[in-house]
């Protein structure tokens, strides 16, 4: 990069060409105040608070934050005229900004408050007419408040070029302008909440959040957030233990102060009524509440009492935990339980890293990060659209598209908003993505043979390249709903392209074999040498399977029958180790449905209400001999279970998640648990001293993580390459029976989400989308009621025409609960058909 | 059967996918104008300004439904085109009337005295700038340079500038309009 040199104050400096003098000014220390000024948006010279005096060819006054270095240039960053010029500038944007400091939401964490302190306004009025404005409350949540607007444009920036939703904007110019809605409707968007968060004054507020303690009385806590594995940094503002709000810290890595409306508002699952404080043990038939000693007796007790009779014990955690309580918990099944049979519930990215990637890459993470993400020429969203499921992911997809030109291809059947910005959208038929991504990876092992070579090393190479022959038919993709020309229109840009990221967002109940896409897509990011993002469902997913818990894996990612590491492993444990692989998921409610499992414990798992073929999962619970719940809340399950163990929400742990990037990332107790309740680790500690073992904790925990390479991530594993299956299609018909694509919800992802109030009130009513002609022929007008059945089992919905569902296919909410697509869903991955019916 | 509605209220749009078509209100020859005036050419952004013009050449505004349905074509939220309508004062945001006055802000005019014109206008037809009257005869906007500042001060009479203008030929030329117009709705003044 060439290098300029200008004088600043009249200090010689050097800067690269083509940079802007705001990052200069700021990196030699000099204080240049700024308000419409934003690090995530295109430089956008609205307020001209930053301007600096220019005295050599041209001089004047120029706004430092869209000036680019010249050489020879001079600038005076503190002059008469540029004081004098900031001061008038501010006192424009005072004069429709109504003062009421003192009872301000925003009083003292305000930046134009701020501004005004600093820099002061003359004391003359401008030759302008204020025009008051007032409140408005008619928008969900937002409270928008034109009165105190300083027209920085910062919201409706980050609506349009990081949200790509542009549901606000201005309308007006001069003194008019104003932030508005399209024809002033009701605010009718995602509430990311980005717009609130970036308001330098109180225009936009969250009502939620408006708040009696002043701002200077909060304590500031970072901490990651846990509702998607995004790993989005953000930060409670707690007074007297409670969150009054809850924002995203703009400097904090990956968000950058970007939320969405889960991290932003779904907080008050904090304070649901149906937190416990106190354990739960069943009496005489009935769950009461007892003291924490008792309950660890008796929780050891169940537990030697099935060691003791050689009963099956089952210890299965969720992807939510921390890395230090999976650790610990598959270390209590395998070592002092001696029972192979520990694992994590089902989410989304767990089949996917262990059965898709790890044989094709070797690793049990993703192989590319946000950075990653914003360096490449070219992304591939395989699957789904991560607008309702990773929503930083998007917000990544859509700066790349809007603000640096980086295209995107999204192949996926469901489009939630992201499509408007893609290069190309391959509009697919409800699980075809595995199909397409090997026709992609067969047409590019002939366009571009050049770059088979890291692969043709690989086991199995030519056995693999002769089973993608198949995929070559144009047949295959246009079975898909993908068009020959569009199909080699994506291949070119791939071809083309030098770095290329693949996106594989996993959530429960997608269709399609989600182990079978991420296979195809790591082969295809094998073959390009491209990076992998598998986005998991629940925040953990990656750091759990790395710490162990998994039927089929060991600490580090080994297989759970490797005799070597479990000797190596044995040695820091110090004691036998059960050799696995141990039952899976399926086996498990199998098993335990046959009345085979002596105790049963559930880690932050509710199988009742939440897995798939929640009739099975009830029957393994009822049948277990006993049942062990670990959970925040009383779930469904807890109400069945033997013994209830209450435990800190994760806002309230200490620890540390691996993100859908493949980073580690830090929990800090960013909330008090209620009445101390503890970590799950710290139970398990408990548990395990009862049955004679003591496991570690703190510094030692960290210890042992490192030792078994838990935390390393993940040990590299055999590559093989498998020959692809026959191409597999989904059978889509004009006049049969409709296929059924489940979609994942935005605002309500069914577990946690269901617990908070403000989410569940902004989710839609139970909807079941429908191409217009699909709807003809089945008589349906627009908000008619529809049963939907496949033949067992039924749900009523409404129906909702829109012409972005693929013809033959009804898209229906999938979120796990009792009214979504769950009820329909057969075995993983399946194609489910459905009947429909109007309903009178 | 009416296949597509507006979403009903109390729904997100964004869980549902861009999936209702703003033309359902619109007359079929303005769809059908739009969507040729759509294919001559990539739908890009850029293009917005052009299709806007065609649509307010055609119809005298763009409304409402005609910038959705503009915004879904070019990949746009209608709050994008929403946007650049307010911003440019013209295309304008309600129906025509049958005589449409536009009266320049412009710097130019401005210093040729063109203030006096906007005075003029809003005392003889008694309207604020935005306004129709009544009988929806006349219609009074100001609008950003017209760009013929070799007449100002101007006023723009259904898309013909007229200029220089003073504020008693303003005041004739709004008399023989409404001669024209065959009804009265200018009053009478006393100076």
């Amino acid at each position: 990069m060439a290098r300029v040199t200008l004088s600043i104050d009249g200090v010689e400096v050097e800067a690269t060409a083509g940079e802007l003098l705001l990052p200069v000014l700021r990196r030699l220390g000099v204080r240049v105040p700024t308000l419409c000024h934003d690090e995530r948006l295109n430089p956008y010279g609205g307020c001209r608070l930053c301007v600096v005096q220019r005295s050599d060819t041209r001089p004047g006054l120029v706004p430092a934050c869209s000036t680019p270095v010249v050489p020879g240039m001079q600038i005076a960053t503190a002059s008469p005229e540029v004081i004098q010029s900031r001061r008038r500038q501010l006192q424009i944007l005072a004069l429709n900004h109504r003062m009421e400091c003192p009872v301000c939401d925003r009083s003292g964490d305000c930046r134009f408050q701020d501004l005004l302190y600093e820099i002061g306004v003359p004391d003359e009025l401008p030759p302008l007419v204020s025009r008051p404005r007032s409140r408005d409350d008619s928008w969900p949540v937002i409270v928008r408040d034109l009165g105190k607007c300083v027209v920085c444009g910062r919201c409706v920036r980050l609506c349009d070029e990081v949200q790509g939703v542009s549901a606000i904007g201005f309308t007006g110019r001069g003194l008019d302008i104003e932030v508005a809605t399209f024809q002033s409707e009701v605010l009718d968007c995602e509430l990311c909440g980005q717009c609130v968060n970036a308001c330098p004054a109180a225009a936009l507020l969250a009502r939620p959040y408006l708040s009696p303690v002043p701002n200077w009385l909060r304590e500031r806590r970072v901490t990651t957030c846990s509702f998607c594995s995004c790993g989005c940094q953000i930060e409670f503002e707690v007074h007297d233990g409670r969150a009054v709000r809850v924002t995203g810290p703009e400097i904090e890595a990956p968000n950058r102060g970007k939320l969405c409306v889960k991290g932003w508002l779904g907080w008050d699952v904090l304070s649901h009524p149906d937190r416990l404080t106190k354990p739960l043990l069943r009496r005489s038939g009935r769950l009461v509440e007892v003291g924490w000693p008792e309950a660890y007796d008796a929780v050891a007790g169940m537990l030697g009492a099935a060691r003791q009779a050689d009963r099956a014990i089952v210890l299965v955690g969720s992807a939510r935990l921390t890395r230090e309580d999976a650790y610990l918990l598959q270390r209590l099944g395998r070592c002092v339980l001696g029972s192979p049979h520990v694992g994590v519930g089902p989410s989304g990215g767990v089949r996917a890293l262990v059965e898709g990637v790890r044989p094709v890459l070797g690793v049990i993470r993703s192989t590319a990060t946000f950075d990653d993400l914003a360096a490449s020429d070219l992304v591939l969203v395989l699957r789904a659209d991560p607008s309702r499921t990773h929503p930083l992911v998007k917000t990544e997809l859509v700066q790349g598209a809007r603000q640096r030109g980086r295209p995107f291809v999204l192949a996926a059947g469901l489009a939630g908003g992201l499509e408007r910005h893609a290069a190309v959208h391959l509009h697919l038929a409800p699980g075809a993505e595995v199909a397409v991504a090997r026709c992609l990876t067969a047409q590019l092992l002939e366009a571009a043979p050049g770059r088979a070579g890291a692969l043709a090393g690989h086991p199995g190479f030519e056995s693999w390249r002769t089973s993608l022959a198949a995929y070559r038919d144009p047949a295959v993709a246009a079975s898909c709903g993908v068009e020959e020309a569009r199909l080699r229109e994506v291949v070119e840009m791939i071809a083309a392209a030098a770095r290329v990221v693949v996106v594989l967002p996993c959530a429960c109940g997608l269709p399609g074999d989600e182990a079978q896409a991420a296979r195809a897509a790591a082969e295809l990011a094998s073959l390009l040498g491209a990076g992998l993002m598998v986005l998991g469902e629940k925040v953990n997913v990656q750091g759990v399977i790395q710490a162990g818990l998994h039927p089929q894996l060991l600490p580090g990612g080994r297989a759970a029958d490797d005799i070597p590491t479990l000797r190596a492993l044995a040695t820091v444990w110090g004691g036998r180790i059960a050799r696995g692989p141990g039952w899976d998921l399926d086996e498990t409610c199998r098993r335990a449905a046959a009345g085979e499992v002596g105790a049963l414990v559930l880690v932050g798992e509710d199988p009742v209400d939440l897995w798939p073929r929640p009739m099975a999962a009830r029957a393994a619970v009822e049948r277990s001999e006993r049942v062990v719940v670990f959970d925040p809340f009383l779930t469904e399950t807890g109400r069945l279970a033997d013994v209830v163990i209450p435990v800190a929400a994760l806002a309230e742990r200490v620890g540390t998640v691996v993100g859908a990037d493949g980073h580690p990332r830090r929990l800090v107790r960013a909330i008090d648990p209620p009445e101390g309740l503890p970590q799950d680790r710290e139970v398990i500690v408990e548990i395990a001293r009862r049955l004679g073992s003591e496991l570690p904790l703190g510094d030692e925990l960290s210890a042992a993580l490192d030792q078994t390479g838990a935390r390393r991530g993940a040990v590299p594993a055999p590559v093989r390459l498998e020959p692809a299956p026959p191409p597999v299609v989904p059978a889509i018909q004009d006049d049969g029976p409709m296929v059924l694509d489940p979609s994942p919800l935005l605002f309500h992802s069914g577990s946690v989400t269901s617990r908070s109030r403000i989410l569940e009130g902004l989710a839609p009513i139970v909807t079941l989308w429908i191409h217009p002609d699909d709807a003809t022929r089945h008589g349906l007008a627009n908000g008619e009621p529809v049963a939907v059945t496949d033949g067992r089992r039924e749900l009523l919905l409404r129906a909702r025409l829109d012409r972005t569902v693929t013809r033959g296919t009804v898209r229906v909410a999938q979120h796990g609960g009792p009214d979504s697509a769950a009820q329909l869903l057969g075995a993983e991955g399946e194609i489910v058909h459905v009947e429909l019916r109007r309903h009178n | 059967m009416n296949a597509f509605q507006p979403p009903e209220k109390g729904s997100p749009a964004c869980e549902s996918g861009a999936g209702f078509a703003a033309e359902e209100n619109l007359p079929s020859e303005l769809v059908q104008t739009i969507e040729r005036a759509v294919s001559e050419a990539p739908a890009h952004r850029d293009r917005l300004l052009g299709l806007l013009r065609r649509v307010n050449e055609d119809l005298g505004w763009v409304p409402p439904a005609a910038q959705g349905m503009i915004a879904d074509r070019l990949g746009l939220a209608s709050m994008d085109v929403a946007t650049v309508v307010s911003f440019s004062g013209c295309p304008l945001t309600r129906p025509p009337a049958r005589v449409r006055l536009e009266v320049c802000r412009g710097t130019g005019c401005a210093l040729e005295g063109g203030r006096v014109l906007i005075d003029v206008v809003g005392v003889v037809l008694g309207l604020e700038p935005g306004e129709v009257t009544p009988d929806g005869q006349f219609s009074f906007d100001t609008v950003p340079c017209l760009g013929t500042c070799e007449r100002s001060p101007a006023v723009r009479v259904d898309g013909r500038v007229v200029g220089p203008l003073t504020p008693g030929s303003l005041r004739r030329l709004l008399r023989l309009l409404s001669d024209a117009a065959d009804s009265l709705p200018v009053r009478e003044e006393t100076e």
